[in-house]
């Protein structure tokens, strides 16, 4: 399915598919943004005071600065975006594409001589494999303040401290690898997601199991590949 | 129709703004996270050292203490480690200057500190080869340390002595644990506690004199002090020269005339010691007949 739909991505960017493509975008991104506000900003408040008040005994707190960026970089900014992304928007998909098939709209498409999968997976799977990065960078970028906020409120590290403090260490490639983190993790959402609702049977009680196993499957699948992704470009 | 398409126009905008920003603030922060002066003007000094230890790309140099540049590259040679630096603003290094690698914290990191020379230095000449020190090994330094501590209490016979004194606190330990001398004693046995115990209850009590010292009836105080009223008296007496051991004390006739006394009687016993053989001997002999 999802060699499939790479296939069809040069007709998602025909003016008459864009349209999907953005509402897309719109709903994994735009609707998703305060749920990841909020996790965003405290996964880096509890990262810096948990580090902080640990490295504060031994006089060296100003290293939270280091401590919060790279970790939101590396794995916390694509994992905790993912894991919202994958409970919210990816059961949603699941839900939508599998009452689709057990009210039978995906066979009234096939019959009309419509791809499902142009039809229904490549917009998603397009609008996953965009946001989640720009989602992960947005994630970075609160859990870093947040972690600045609690550095400057409570542990007496300076903002400008801090920022010093996590150019020493942060580098471009702990960015870029947690966008490509976040990148195969958008993938593995839809792909998931179109798949169990395209194999829903059993009417609405085959749309909550989807549902379920999408969300299960998918926490799962991101915790893998985090290690294995972390394994292969730090050794 | 119009309502959809303006809806439609407006999830694109929104998303086009957002994505817009973010990809703004990638930017923003990839140009951050590589540590490039691209506003300011920048100037580069290029260090050859021995070695460095674990100095990165991206660390810190300082002058005088103050933050002015990076580490923007290192290359391997076969003459040495050339550290390429990145400096906020140029640095005029006289001929007594001093580069070193340094480390930041005892957990790791290191940073390049510049000693730019005493300014009545002449200046260092243009082109010619900076180079720099490597970091102190400071495990090295405190195995040598170690060592040399060692040394010199073995040597000194510090460590000997030191044996020989817990060898004997050993003992000395030892013997107290067994309640041996007066020390162990008082360590292990309970009945010199015991006695003090009923010594301080006698006390407590008014018992024995120094108890009825210390007790709230102050009769024997009273009695004490009454005494040495009276001797007090006396000495004062006598001071004054009133009654006989006061005119023996301080009137001299008296003094003269006990003085006197006490020679006759000498004499007449003396008398007495020479005539006596003689009477008796007329007794014992008168006696016989």
């Amino acid at each position: 399915m999802l060699f499939e739909a790479t296939l069809f991505i040069p007709l998602a960017l025909t003016k008459r598919r864009r349209s999907e493509v953005f509402n897309q975008l719109y709903i994994t991104g735009i609707k998703s943004l305060g749920v990841i506000t909020v996790v965003a900003a405290f996964t880096g408040m509890i990262l810096a005071l948990q580090t902080g008040l640990e490295l504060r005994r031994f006089g060296l707190q100003q290293n939270i600065g280091t401590a919060v960026t790279v970790v939101m970089m590396r794995e916390m900014g694509p994992f905790m975006t993912a894991l919202i992304v994958a409970a919210s928007v990816g059961s949603a998909i699941a839900a939508q594409v599998g009452t689709m098939v057990v009210s039978e709209e995906v066979s009234a498409l096939e019959i009309m001589s419509i791809n499902p999968v142009r039809f229904i997976v490549l917009p998603r799977l397009i609008a996953l494999a965009v946001m989640m990065p720009i989602l992960t960078i947005y994630t970075n970028i609160l859990g870093v303040a947040g972690g600045a906020l609690v550095g400057a409120t409570q542990l007496q590290v300076s903002f400008q401290a801090y920022i010093d403090n996590a150019q020493l260490y942060a580098q471009n490639k702990d960015l870029y690898v947690g966008l490509l983190k976040a990148f195969v993790f958008g993938i593995v959402i839809a792909t998931t997601a179109c798949h169990q609702g395209f194999v829903t049977t059993e009417g609405a009680v085959g749309v909550g199991q989807a549902t379920r196993r999408t969300v299960i499957i998918s926490f799962l699948t991101i915790l893998v590949l985090g290690y294995m992704l972390t394994r292969v470009f730090y050794r | 129709m119009k309502r959809s398409r303006v809806q439609q126009a407006s999830v694109e905008v929104t998303v086009g703004l957002f994505m817009m920003l973010i990809l703004i603030a990638l930017g923003f922060f990839t140009i951050i996270l590589s540590q490039e002066n691209l506003l300011g003007t920048s100037y580069q000094m290029s260090v050859v050292f021995d070695q460095v230890t674990g100095l990165i790309k991206g660390d810190k140099v300082f002058v005088r203490g103050v933050d002015v540049g990076r580490v923007k590259s290192l290359t391997v040679q076969r003459d040495g480690v050339y550290a390429d630096l990145t400096l906020d603003y140029p640095i005029q290094l006289h001929e007594d200057y001093k580069i070193v690698v340094t480390p930041s914290s005892v957990l790791g990191g290191k940073f390049v500190e510049v000693y730019e020379g005493s300014p009545d230095k002449p200046l260092l000449p243009e082109g010619a080869p900076v180079v720099g020190m490597g970091p102190a090994d400071f495990i090295a330094e405190l195995t040598d340390g170690v060592k040399a501590l060692r040394s010199a209490l073995e040597g000194g016979g510090v460590l000997g002595n030191l044996s020989e004194t817990m060898d004997n606190l050993k003992v000395l330990t030892g013997r107290l644990r067994n309640g041996e001398g007066t020390i162990g004693k008082l360590l292990t046995d309970d009945a010199l506690y015991t006695n003090v115990l009923a010594v301080s209850e006698r006390l407590a009590n008014g018992e024995g004199t120094l108890g009825k010292l210390l007790s709230s009836d102050d009769k024997l105080y009273q009695d004490l002090s009454d005494a040495v009223t009276a001797l007090k008296e006396t000495a004062e007496t006598i001071n004054r020269g009133e009654g006989t051991l006061g005119k023996l004390v301080k009137d001299e006739d008296m003094y003269k005339q006990v003085d006197g006394l006490v020679t006759d009687i000498r004499a007449a016993v003396d008398d007495l010691r020479e005539t006596t053989p003689v009477v008796s001997f007329s007794s014992i002999f008168f006696g016989a007949f």
